[in-house]
């Protein structure tokens, strides 16, 4: 399987590890709500079909690429970039 | 001030090695290896980047143009790993100190790498053919031209790579991974035959 | 009446009569040529029974000349290189060669085990889940006799046998790129090819055999003039010359995967009779194409009928191919059995090359007049409307009835006639290899025409050129070809020429079946094989049916028809239509099973690639070779090789650990700690973030000093821990279990990039960059003051987790204050490339002071009597409170995990506390044992814990260990028991605080 990492280009999956579900939101900082802590931590969706999720290019850049997969044909729809630079757009 | 010992000491030893190791064939692939006089890690920031990277250009007289290239003179080599992430290669010994004066820490962070890893080169006709066997990144000249940098890996041995020259790479390999991936490598090189400068 | 090579003065096809070359077949000598296989010189040597079957050691001869063989497996080499299950048809013979006929004893002509013949209705499909078993009833274990009939079955059922010995070649894996892959080198693909080459694409050509051509070797076709197999070879050398084709022979494409990335095995030196020095066995090619062309041809299929597995029964083509390219006539009296046309063309091209072709048995009532043009050309008489019914020979084939055949009741007459023959090729259609397209899922589509499944709609890059795609016949399979370059070659943006055709000597051959799989008799007799490789008959089918296992998966799984190593390459289109017919459906309805890579038997070795040895990378710190030198057992710690101990003359591990961390507490010692995970983390929100991943505080840590964090899950449990030091206002250095550097690095990046991007932080790894040495005992101050410049080394000026930087002979260190083991003690990094240097130098200072090293075992026992937490108890599943450091969770402060960790489940009572245990009895005590109430060993009965870490105490003198106890840290001063059934262990101790040495910490702050 191929990842395009927004940085690097195409790169083999071995070059990357998965870290999970990319559609959940962590609670601000300060927030002290139970219930919103523990759906960011247990409640998952598990779709048969497009899955938005986080891989990390952990033998490349270090980088982290939001990626839509379809989980039924294993094909990849997008990657689009994370982190701080990602708000600039395109490659570096 | 005591020596500095490389983890690949004592492991290259100047000589032919396998296929054709004793025969009078001129080797398609000589390897050699260095350890860094400074390696040096800039990051950046977005709204940092670049004013750090006027700052690299002017410390070492080289353009920074983006994408993968890696620009290169006598003294410096600048290699982008990864968004606002630059590794600096140079042959003067306190390149880290110097930056640490130009950069301040609000702008970016310069992190000292010169031991943490260590450079080995392949040169010749079937240097691309060795890498291709360990690594999953297409090294032919049209998709990695000169001046092409890459940071990838073999299994969990981070590398990056840059070309150098028409027929030559050099691989920045972690320093305690650097026996483990030499040992991958001399057999890979055994079955094309080698020769260690 | 048996196989024999043409009597030839030119060399025909693939052999070189000039070459003799010698080989042995179960001890016995034969002889053969350079570019026979072995079963082409087996069959010139006229041995006819080559093995006995899987389930009831049925004689068996070669069905095949192809990787679809399913009788003809044989062991090839010896020793530790011995390789079981080969298929004869793909062993290129060498010179010495020495092979092996499998599952029968003493030979394959005389089987002692074909005892199993005898079980006959009994060893039916599926027999083991209904037969030889019974309950085992406690005081009457008769039925137990039955279990002991499996053992007796198993062992005289089965293929070959696999070496133990290590295999001693190496295997490399290649990564290539190309804009074209063509899979298979016969006529669509070398059209292909050779458009795609003058276009400019990159292209790589991958053909499964060591000469390309495919079916153009041998077959009586002309191509413009020429030869079928000369304008082949012009073709080929063409493309030789071109600079961007690659050619890839005895390469098999064994998997076609996500992202059009395949693998294709390379057998660089299957073909000798060992690799060459360096060379690889095998290469295990992963290749990237932006397009592929599936030119695989296809694979012919037989009519199942009873008797059809005598010795002597052959797929026509085969024969065809045996005949023309090696030479060697699989009979002297031969006759064919068909329903479709291409048979005739195989006895056209044998006759053509000396063989003799008696008689044609064709189900069809009408037969065409090309067909008819044929057998009169080479002598042969046909019978219309006729099938076989049943065969007949010892051990080969002596003679086949035959008689009427019944379209409409599916049944041949039972009135029949016998004819002599010693060899009979048996055509029942053509299987297009859509194997690779069907991988993925894309299910294949049912021809009523071709009677054949063909690729389904490409779900990927691909595109299907030839028989693979039903275009069967010259002409068509080379405008498919031409068609399916010209898609791919303007899908990539290249110019393509119009493809030149080639003009094809007429053949104006219908090669569609008629719709026979299976030919039945009024009254079932003898035994039709489907799956030769697994003995699975048409009535197995049958029966699956009658007991409900209906769909293929289950069809497949009960009878175990085509799970075989040939996987069904011959049978499985046959079994789907028996099922078909048995539930009176269409074909098509009752589908295929899923197609999985790889296409053909892997050595294992060529998957594993360079991964031999040890399936990862290791580590070495800096000082590796000075461990090693001193003898020290290395052991893995993780990726990481590390000291066991540093083991005088004569000690055992246990007294060298017992003497290294007693001289720690008495005197002075010292460990290589470069393996901790070492993270730079800088930038102006640097002492931000670390408040957040630290459930202690950590945003007041002054400059020049360290702090122990703990990092807890978003879950409340804890992560690691590990000490953070402060350098600068914007510059720390974390350091991490040696386990966990990875994740945690990990994790952080994580934070950085996806939930906080706001925050500027820089994180990089830097446990490679520093050397890390750990100086610990009363005296470890005093060694340092007499090394180190610049540093200030009083109590005052450099207290308990100081950060301070100089130099130890001229290398620049940072030095820490910081204790492990509870002993005053200093943590010294210096950059790796010293790190020798540094631990010679602190040798040399620590000699006066009698310093000795100390290793990965006396650290941790250290640590366990000081009651220090690591990896064991930090398993994922306690909390800080669980450990006793319920005072590290800040209530003042947000971080990572700091709500989850105050729900109810994580504080209520009852849950597993840090204890330290201490034997009564002098006995060690086991880790991973667990902690129970009864004194009796054969009723342990509940767990109240179990036991983390385990050593013997120098200190206390006695042995001891850490370990996890429901509600523990009320239980100390009890009296318990730590248990170990399967080690056999059940020992007393009691219950006492986990802080064994100088609890005050005097030590450590002195």
């Amino acid at each position: 399987m191929i990842i395009t990492c927004p940085w690097c280009g195409p790169r083999d999956l071995r070059e990357f590890t998965y870290r999970g579900d990319g559609t959940i939101t962590r609670p601000d900082i300060d927030s002290e709500n139970v219930d919103l802590a523990a759906s960011f931590v247990f409640d998952r969706e598990n779709p048969a079909g497009d899955h938005l999720e986080i891989w990390h290019h952990g033998g490349g850049c270090r980088s982290h690429v939001l990626v839509k997969r379809n989980t039924l044909t294993h094909k990849i729809i997008t990657c689009g970039p994370l982190g701080p630079f990602s708000k600039n757009g395109a490659k570096a | 001030m005591a020596d500095r010992i490389s983890p690949l000491q004592g492991l290259l030893i100047k000589g032919r090695y396998g296929k054709h190791a004793d025969m009078d064939i001129a080797s398609e692939l000589v390897i050699s290896h260095r350890m860094c006089t400074s390696l040096v890690q800039v990051n950046a920031w977005p709204d940092t980047d670049g004013k750090v990277r006027a700052t690299l250009q002017r410390s070492t007289e080289l353009k920074l143009v983006g994408g993968s290239k890696s620009p290169a003179n006598k003294d410096y080599t600048i290699l982008p790993v990864g968004p606002g992430r630059y590794l600096i290669e140079a042959e003067i010994d306190d390149l880290e100190l110097q930056l640490r004066k130009r950069i301040v820490s609000d702008q970016g962070a310069v992190i000292g790498l010169s031991h943490a890893r260590i450079v080995i080169t392949l040169s010749g006709a079937k240097a691309t053919w060795v890498l291709s066997k360990g690594i999953a990144v297409d090294f032919s000249p049209g998709d990695f031209p000169l001046c092409s940098c890459v940071a990838t890996s073999h299994h969990d041995i981070g590398l990056t790579i840059r070309r150098t020259d028409d027929d030559r790479f050099d691989i920045f390999v972690f320093t305690s991974l650097a026996r483990s991936f030499w040992q991958w490598l001399e057999k890979a090189a055994g079955e094309v035959g080698y020769e260690i400068e | 009446m048996s196989g024999y090579r043409l009597d030839r003065s030119d060399n025909g096809g693939r052999i070189d009569r000039s070459k003799h070359l010698s080989f042995t077949f179960d001890g016995r000598s034969y002889s053969g040529f350079q570019g026979d296989t072995l079963a082409s010189a087996l069959l010139a040597n006229g041995v006819m029974v080559l093995g006995r079957s899987f389930k009831y050691h049925r004689p068996r001869g070669l069905y095949s000349a192809g990787p679809e063989e399913p009788n003809a497996l044989v062991t090839l080499r010896s020793g530790n290189r011995s390789e079981p299950n080969i298929r004869a048809t793909e062993i290129e013979l060498f010179d010495g060669l020495e092979a092996k006929s499998q599952n029968c004893w003493p030979s394959p002509k005389f089987d002692l085990m074909s005892i199993n013949q005898l079980g006959g209705n009994a060893l039916a499909a599926g027999f083991y889940y209904k037969t030889f078993m019974g309950p085992k009833i406690a005081f009457n274990r008769t039925t137990e006799v039955w279990w002991q009939f499996e053992k007796l079955i198993r062992r005289a059922a089965g293929l070959g046998v696999a070496p133990v010995e290590a295999d001693p070649d190496h295997y490399e894996r290649m990564h290539a790129w190309c804009d074209l892959l063509i899979v298979g080198s016969g006529p669509a693909g070398l059209i292909a090819a050779e458009m795609a080459a003058k276009s400019g694409a990159n292209v790589i050509l991958c053909e499964q055999h060591p000469l390309l051509g495919g079916s153009l070797n041998g077959t009586g076709d002309t191509i413009n003039s020429l030869d079928a197999e000369d304008w082949a070879k012009s073709c080929i050398a063409r493309l030789q010359a071109f600079d961007n084709v690659r050619i890839l022979t005895r390469t098999t494409v064994q998997g076609y995967f996500d992202d059009n990335i395949l693998q294709a095995i390379e057998r660089v030196a299957d073909h000798k009779p060992v690799p060459d020095p360096h060379e690889p066995r095998q290469r295990s090619w992963i290749i990237s194409a932006k397009s592929v062309v599936v030119a695989t041809g296809a694979i012919e299929r037989p009519m199942v009928f009873s008797g059809n597995d005598r010795p002597g029964i052959m797929l026509a083509d085969s024969a065809r191919r045996l005949t023309c390219e090696f030479d060697v006539v699989p009979g002297k009296n031969i006759t064919v059995f068909t329903n479709n046309d291409t048979a005739y063309l195989a006895a056209r091209d044998i006759a053509k090359c000396g063989g003799n072709i008696s008689a044609i048995f064709d189900v069809r009532p009408e037969i065409s007049g090309e067909a008819r043009a044929v057998a009169a050309l080479i002598g042969a008489e046909i019978h219309p409307g006729t099938a076989i019914s049943r065969t007949g020979g010892w051990q080969r084939l002596s003679a086949v009835q035959y008689g009427n055949y019944d379209f409409d009741k599916k049944r041949v007459a039972p009135q029949s006639h016998r004819y002599e023959t010693d060899c009979l090729l048996v055509s029942g259609g053509w299987s297009p290899a859509i194997h690779l397209t069907s991988q993925f899922g894309g299910q294949p589509e049912w021809s009523d025409e071709l009677q054949a499944f063909l690729p389904g709609k490409p779900t990927r890059n691909w595109r299907g050129a030839g028989a693979t795609v039903g275009a069967f016949g010259l002409e068509n399979t080379f405008i498919s070809a031409a068609k399916a370059a010209e898609a791919a070659l303007e899908d990539l943006g290249l110019e393509t020429k119009p493809a030149l055709i080639p003009e094809i000597d007429g053949n104006n051959f219908n090669l569609a079946p008629a719709a026979v799989f299976e030919i039945r008799r009024e009254i079932k007799r003898g035994k039709s094989f489907v799956d030769l490789q697994h003995d699975v008959t048409a009535e197995d089918v049958r029966l699956a049916h009658r007991e409900g296992f209906v769909s293929v998966e289950h069809l497949k799984r009960y009878t175990t028809l085509g799970m075989a190593t040939d996987q069904g390459k011959t049978s499985n289109v046959t079994g789907l239509a028996i099922m078909a017919d048995a539930r009176g459906e269409k074909i098509p309805d009752v589908g295929t099973t899923r197609f999985r890579p790889p296409y053909t038997p892997v050595a294992i070795g060529a998957i594993a690639g360079e991964c031999f040895g040890h399936l990862k990378p290791y580590r070495l710190t800096p000082m590796n070779d000075w461990h090693c030198d001193r003898g020290a057992n290395m052991v893995a710690n993780g990726l990481w090789m590390r000291p066991e101990c540093y083991n005088l003359s004569g000690e055992t591990v246990e007294q060298a650990t017992i003497r290294e961390a007693r001289t720690v507490r008495s005197g002075v010692g010292l460990v290589d700690v470069s393996t901790l995970g070492k993270i730079d983390i800088q930038g102006p929100d640097a002492a931000e973030f670390l408040n957040r991943v630290y459930s202690n505080g950590f945003a007041k840590l002054p400059i020049g000093k360290a702090r122990y964090g703990l990092m807890l899950r978003e879950d409340g449990f804890l992560f690691d821990d590990g000490t953070t030091w402060r350098f600068s206002e914007h510059h720390y250095m974390m350091t991490t279990t040696t386990a966990n550097a990875g994740p945690v690095m990990a994790h952080m990046e994580y934070y950085l990039d996806v939930i906080w991007p706001e925050l500027k932080v820089s994180l990089v790894s830097i446990t490679d960059e520093w050397a890390g040495i750990a100086l610990a005992g009363p005296k470890s101050r005093a060694v340092l003051e007499t090394c180190v410049t610049g540093v200030e080394m009083s109590n005052e000026a450099f207290p308990s987790m100081g950060v301070r930087e100089g130099t130890i002979d001229n290398i620049p260190v940072k030095i820490a204050r910081l204790s492990f083991s509870g002993e005053m003690a200093f943590e010294v990094y210096c950059g790796a490339h010293y790190g020798q240097a540094l631990w010679d130098g602190l040798m040399e200072a620590g000699k006066p002071f009698d310093i000795v090293p100390y290793g990965l075992e006396a650290l941790t026992t250290l640590r366990i009597e000081k009651g220090h937490v690591a990896g064991p108890e930090l398993n994922g599943r306690t909390t800080a409170d669980d450990l006793g450091l319920g005072q590290m969770v800040s209530r003042k402060k947000p971080f990572i995990g700091s709500i989850l960790v105050q729900r109810d489940a994580l504080m209520e009572n009852g849950r597993e506390q840090l204890v330290a245990v201490k034997s009564l009895d002098g006995q060690k005590i086991r880790g991973g044992g667990h902690v129970v109430v009864s004194s009796d060993s054969a009723n342990p009965g509940e767990s109240l814990g179990h036991i983390t870490s385990a050593c013997y105490s120098p200190e206390l003198e006695c042995y001891i260990a850490l370990g996890l106890l429901k509600n523990g840290r009320s239980r100390i001063g009890e009296k318990l028991y730590i248990t170990s059934p399967l080690r056999g262990s059940h020992s007393p101790v009691e219950i006492i605080s986990p802080h064994m040495v100088d609890p005050k910490g005097e030590r450590m702050h002195g």
